[in-house]
């Protein structure tokens, strides 16, 4: 439905082209804060960040560090914040938020500028009731059949609490293994090609036998890769006094060869968010949507809820959220997906460098 | 006879002194009505003094016994006030009537002029010099008719001695004004003959003008010198053979392209039909096609106008000075009337281009009472499109057509009624990739009875039938869906025109909305699409109209009008109350009201006063000077700056006030060099109410409270429009340039309800300078070469500036909204017209034109989209719809 599938059609008529704009920008930088405190426990993290220019790369970002942090309840109990890396921030482990109470986010960074939000109250965040999930065959990437062709779409049903504005959040991480054969490493040498096994295999390669034996148990051929939601989603504009939440949404899961292997494993987190911090992701949402569509698209000017003290009209970015948070989570077994899977490639590598976000310890959920 | 008179004159200078006895001193005494020349006779006996005159000169005069007592001088005084004769006393004893020489020499070179220029001169003479009583006023009414159709000419320009006296009306009806005398008297329309007479006239009398079309178009672009006291400030008027020699985009002629190249009128994209006039938006244009309002103007997403230009008759475009009869919408009025079929004979004519055909025919059913026009276009892209072999996979089931088509069937019912009834539609099928089809459509019918109550009262009854509605069909099982959006608006009007000295036009409108503003509905078992439609709004917009145009005096013409409008929102509906300490968000309702069916839920009203004036400086130039109040009940809802298939009108309803807009204008006007050019500067100012702008992030499709997500705001244009054209000779052409700007302000209580933190700033057709140039050299009588070039500033946009993650989820940080501007805009087109013969009477008139759209290929920006990075980050584009040089062939013909 989105008005960039008229492109082909355009395209047709005559002869159109897509350029990249070049358009000079003004660059200024911002703070940009990246905190979260849930009814769970601790530790909470902040974050904070330097803005990058739009056309640099967002994985090298300047963290800011060197801040006094601390999160303030309505009572005026403080709970300072530590630095462990440049520009991240944590609570103690104890320190949790607790429904019904305000808290407040204070900076002062090394430059002795002070930033701070309002005092947020903590809302309760109902319940996912349900996680559910359907087959979608030949739903994604039909302008390229190299590309997996079928899909998984992950539903929540979900509830807020009767009596309070119920503005929630969604997101998700979804975990599954992977088998790589690093033993299987060769390389030249003047003799012919040899065995090669990588250290964390285990194995090493035996000259004398002309094989490869192993030694100590593989660090690195079964992995766990997480994956996270790369989109927003909120709660969108129901009946008033509405306070259910069905089939929302969550995720389309390609079916490649990996994701489904074994079986796979999703979360799901429902948050409860304040009005300001809702209006953030909601934001961001549209901006997301925008992406791609030819006609002028929506433009976006997200707004956070972090206000400089020093000057009214700096512009701080990013949120302080202050969440109550529900999960649920489930596995989707191999058997459930229909049709045949392609069978995994043979990897020659680290799992851990080879798939993002991957480790070699079997979670505890596993 | 010149140096005679001259002499007399400087006589009567020298010796004013002694000569004021005589005409002052004897008094009028007569006992019964005498004629002047006898009477002047009388005096010459009684008292010492001699009358010098031409006899036919003096011939219509006659004293009154009502001028006894006064002296002579004020009796001549008072007799010949108005006339052409002056009197002086020469030498004490001699009083020496002479003509004004300057009129006669003036009436001399107009009519050596209609001979040169090969005009068809008729004399006529209406009534007997000897019967005239000099002073008395006197009324020559007529019909202007088509020659060749019989049917009357609406428009036409009746010239008195090279000024504007009059225009024919609806019926073709026309009245001068005129004192006894003679006169060059012209008739005018565009693509006609002028019809010139050298009138006398000393009485009430008819003149029936036919005229005739012109066969031979070298220089028909315009009527030329009466623009000087004609057009009213902010008018322009097109005219079809003109346009179908300018260039055009593959060879098809376009109204709405044409318009585009109006000075004052600019468009967002490369092949947006929507226009944007004097800073207002595409919604704020009021397109009537034979009285019926049509919503979406073009085909095939913008890249061709929704009209075939070959059945059109008239296309009258306004964008300042808008007259009283029109209202509901703010910027401008386009108001195109369709043809009628000739009352004489059959004829035709068709075109074949590389995107669509169309034929057109018309002619009697029965001759002199009832006569039909047929037209019909078809695109055969389809065809096109499957030929094309591409990469891109979905593409081969890809389809684009589209379709118009009208009927207009008029009948006599007797010598002053007359049925009109005008049909049209149009039709726009996309087949996109990934299953997704789009269909939309537009409807117009009218019923019109057009009554002539008497020779200077006309009246028409109007019944209207409006629809635009669009479909969205996925076929994708797993979504498969039919989105239904769809307006209809049925009017009636009621108008009548006075035609006299005080031209009179009066009536009321009435048009029904019924907005559906959404229905989705799954089509397959495994959609997992849910059944929603958005209530119906219904709402009802009147107003009732008054104008009158008159000449205050020979120079200042005047137009002043006032209109009246309601605007009523009915049930069913529901209000919801919004806690007023918050933004207007779903979670702030506090209460809601429901109105059940036919129930009023809320009225608005507007005056809508219209004032215009023009006044003749001299015969050259002229002063012009317009001011429109108007109001807009129904607002297009769009985040997208040029015209997009989705569109979503809204009506006014409790939350969205009416848009009222304030237009002042003042111009001037200049012919130059015997009106071989014209030249006009236009000066405008308009300020808008109540605009409505998104919220950032707004949904605005199925949404069942579109409260929450647009933002109420103001809007302001101002600018000067500057234009030279020449109109005659071979080479034909306008420059123009408009400096304009176009700023919106939305300055809500809440933050998030302000844009740009209150602020002013650009529009999203803010397009500060614009450059139009337009030619047409005849190579020879039937060869043209036409081009035209066209600059613009980029349009605005808003960019990110800088990046930055949340939660791991990558988020761009926006500049201020339309801080920044696209790429300017130019681009050169060029036409090769081939005209068959022009000779008369002949069977089959072909035309081929050769076009290059594009010349030098420049990749103009059409819109700017972001793409992902493939890294969660977006990226700006640009998108060229056309990016190279477009060259055509199309054939048209006439039999």
């Amino acid at each position: 439905m989105r008005l960039v599938y008229i492109l082909p059609v355009l395209l047709l008529l005559v002869d159109s082209c897509v350029e990249k704009l070049e358009v000079p920008v003004v660059y200024t930088s911002g703070l940009v804060v990246d905190g979260l405190l849930t009814d769970e426990p601790g530790p909470h993290t902040v974050k904070l960040l330097i803005t990058s220019p739009a056309d640099k790369d967002l994985d090298y970002m300047q963290y800011e560090g060197g801040a006094e942090i601390r999160i303030v309840d309505e009572s005026g109990n403080v709970e300072p914040l530590a630095e462990t890396e440049e520009g991240i921030y944590v609570t103690s482990n104890e320190f949790r938020g607790e429904v019904g109470k305000k808290y407040q986010l204070s900076i002062t960074t090394r430059n002795d500028r002070s930033y701070q939000t309002d005092l947020i109250e903590m809302l309760p965040a109902g319940e996912i009731v349900n996680l559910s999930f359907e087959y979608k065959p030949n739903s994604i990437n039909s302008q390229d059949l190299t590309l997996p062709q079928h899909a998984v779409d992950i539903y929540l049903d979900g509830s807020g609490v009767a009596g309070y504005s119920n503005l929630l959040r969604w997101r998700w991480h979804g975990t599954y293994q992977t088998k790589t054969y690093p033993e299987k490493r060769i390389k030249k040498t003047e003799a012919g090609i040899v065995p090669d096994p990588l250290p964390c295999s285990g194995f090493v390669f035996d000259p004398a036998a002309g094989k490869i034996v192993q030694k100590r148990d593989c660090e690195c051929c079964d992995c766990w890769a997480t994956e996270y939601n790369t989109l927003a989603n909120t709660s969108k504009d129901t009946n008033p006094g509405d306070i259910s939440y069905n089939r929302i949404f969550l995720a389309r899961l390609p079916i490649d060869q990996w994701r489904f292997y074994t079986k796979y494993y999703f979360e799901a987190e429902q948050l409860s968010v304040s009005d300001e911090v809702h209006q953030f992701w909601r934001l961001i949402e549209a901006q997301q949507a925008s992406a791609g569509d030819l006609f002028q698209p929506n433009v976006v000017q997200v707004r956070g809820n972090v206000r400089s003290l020093n000057d009214p009209g700096e512009e701080v970015f990013g949120v302080f959220s202050v969440s109550a948070l529900s999960r649920k989570s489930f596995f989707i077994n191999r058997e459930e997906i229909p049709g045949r899977l392609l069978k995994p490639d043979t990897v020659i590598a680290d799992c851990r460098a080879y798939f993002k976000n991957s480790v070699n310890q079997k979670p505890p959920f596993w | 006879m010149k140096r005679i008179f001259l002499s007399l004159f400087v006589a009567s200078f020298c010796y004013s002194g002694f000569a004021q006895g005589i005409l002052d001193s004897a008094t009028v005494n007569v006992a019964e009505e005498t004629e002047l020349i006898r009477y002047l006779a009388g005096v010459e006996k009684t008292h010492a003094v001699r009358f010098f005159f031409k006899d036919e000169w003096l011939e219509p005069f006659r004293v009154e016994t009502s001028a006894n007592g006064k002296s002579l001088r004020s009796m001549l005084d008072q007799l010949l006030l108005g006339s052409e004769i002056k009197f002086t006393l020469i030498s004490g004893y001699g009083v020496v009537f002479v003509k004004n020489p300057q009129a006669m020499i003036e009436h001399e070179n107009l009519l050596t002029k209609a001979v040169t220029e090969k005009r068809d001169i008729k004399i006529k003479t209406i009534g007997n010099a000897g019967n005239y009583s000099p002073g008395k006023k006197l009324t020559l009414t007529g019909v202007v008719v088509d020659e060749s159709s019989d049917l009357p000419i609406s428009g036409a320009i009746i010239l008195v001695n090279n000024r504007q006296a009059g225009m024919t009306g609806a019926n073709g009806h026309y009245q001068v004004i005129l004192s006894g005398g003679e006169y060059v008297v012209s008739f005018r329309y565009f693509n006609f003959n002028e019809q010139v007479i050298d009138l006398k006239i000393y009485a009430d009398g008819k003149l029936d003008i036919e005229l005739q079309n012109r066969p031979v178009v070298l220089e028909e672009v315009v009527v030329s010198d009466q623009a000087v006291v004609n057009r009213r400030v902010g008018q322009s008027t097109l005219v079809v053979s003109t346009m179908k020699r300018a260039s055009s985009f593959l060879g098809e002629v376009d109204v709405i392209k044409q318009i585009q190249n109006q000075p004052g009128v600019t468009t967002v994209g490369e092949v947006a039909s929507g226009f944007n006039v004097r800073g207002g938006g595409t919604d704020q244009n009021l397109v009537l096609y034979d009285g019926v309002p049509i919503f979406n103007t073009s085909h095939a997403l913008g890249f061709f106008t929704a009209f075939n230009s070959d059945a059109l008759d008239k296309v009258s475009f306004y964008r300042g000075g808008i007259p009283a009869e029109y209202g509901g919408r703010v910027s401008s009025v386009l108001d195109i009337v369709s043809k009628e079929g000739s009352n004489e004979k059959w004829q035709g004519g068709g075109g074949i281009g590389i995107i669509s055909s169309y034929l057109t025919t018309g002619g009697p059913i029965k001759k002199d009472t009832t006569n039909l026009m047929a037209s019909v276009r078809a695109s055969y892209s389809d065809w096109m499109l499957n030929t094309i072999k591409s990469n891109y996979q979905d593409v081969q089931q890809s389809s684009v057509s589209f379709y118009d088509a009208s009927l207009k069937l008029t009948h006599k019912i007797n010598r002053k009624t007359k049925l009109i009834f005008s049909g049209y539609t149009s039709f726009d099928r996309f087949s996109l990739t990934n299953d997704t089809l789009y269909y939309s459509r537009n409807m117009a019918g009218s019923i019109r009875v057009d009554r002539t109550i008497s020779e200077k009262l006309f009246g028409s009854l109007f019944l209207g039938f409006g629809k635009y509605e669009y479909k969205i069909r996925e076929e994708d099982l797993s979504t498969a869906f039919d989105l239904k959006y769809s307006i209809t608006y049925p009017s009636l009007k009621l108008d009548f025109n006075y035609d006299g000295r005080h031209k009179i036009s009066f009536g009321l409108h009435n048009t029904f909305y019924d907005f559906s503003p959404g229905e989705i509905t799954p089509t397959s078992t495994a959609s997992d699409t849910h059944y929603l439609k958005i209530q119906n709004e219904r709402s009802l917009e009147s107003a009732l109209y008054l104008s009158d145009v008159f000449y205050l005096n020979e120079d200042l013409k005047l137009e002043a009008g006032i209109r009246a409008s309601v605007f009523n929102r009915i049930g069913p509906g529901v209000v919801y109350q919004y806690d007023p300490d918050k933004s207007i968000e779903i979670e702030n309702v506090v209460d809601s009201v429901s109105y059940g069916s036919g129930d009023i839920m809320k009225t608005y009203t507007g005056l809508e006063p219209r004032f215009s004036a023009q006044y003749t400086l001299n015969e050259s130039s002229s002063i012009k000077f317009g001011y429109n109040r108007m109001f807009q009940y129904i607002h297009l809802v769009t985040n997208t700056a040029a015209v997009a298939p989705v569109d979503i009108w809204q009506s006014s309803n409790s939350y969205f006030k009416p848009q009222v807009a304030d237009q002042f204008s003042l111009g001037y006007f200049r012919n130059l060099k015997e009106n071989t050019y014209e030249a006009f500067a236009d000066f405008f100012y308009k300020k808008v109410q109540n605009t409505l702008d998104f919220k950032d992030g707004a949904k605005l499709i199925l949404n069942k409270n579109p409260e929450t997500t647009l933002l109420s705001g103001n809007a302001e244009a101002y600018g000067v429009e500057v234009s030279l054209s020449k109109i005659k000779g071979r080479l034909l052409g306008s420059v123009n340039y408009t400096f304009s700007r176009s700023l919106r302000k939305t300055n809500g209580i809440f933050d998030r309800e302000k844009i740009n933190d209150g602020e002013w700033y650009a529009s999203n057709y803010d397009q500060p300078h614009v450059v139009q140039v337009n030619w047409r050299y005849g190579i020879s009588r039937r060869y043209f070469f036409s081009g035209t070039f066209l600059y613009h500033t980029g349009r605005p946009m808003s960019l990110p500036v800088s990046a930055y993650r949340v939660d791991g989820i990558p988020v761009l940080q926006f500049a201020d909204r339309n801080s920044y501007r696209i790429p300017d805009y130019h681009r050169l087109d060029l036409s090769l017209i081939l005209e068959g013969s022009h000779k008369r009477k002949k069977l089959w008139d072909g035309t081929w034109i050769i076009s290059f759209y594009n010349v030098y290929a420049r990749k103009n920006a059409y819109s700017v989209f972001y793409r992902d990075n493939g890294n969660g980050r977006l990226l700006p584009y640009k998108l060229s719809v056309i990016g190279s040089i477009i060259p055509s062939v199309s054939y048209s013909f006439k039999f």
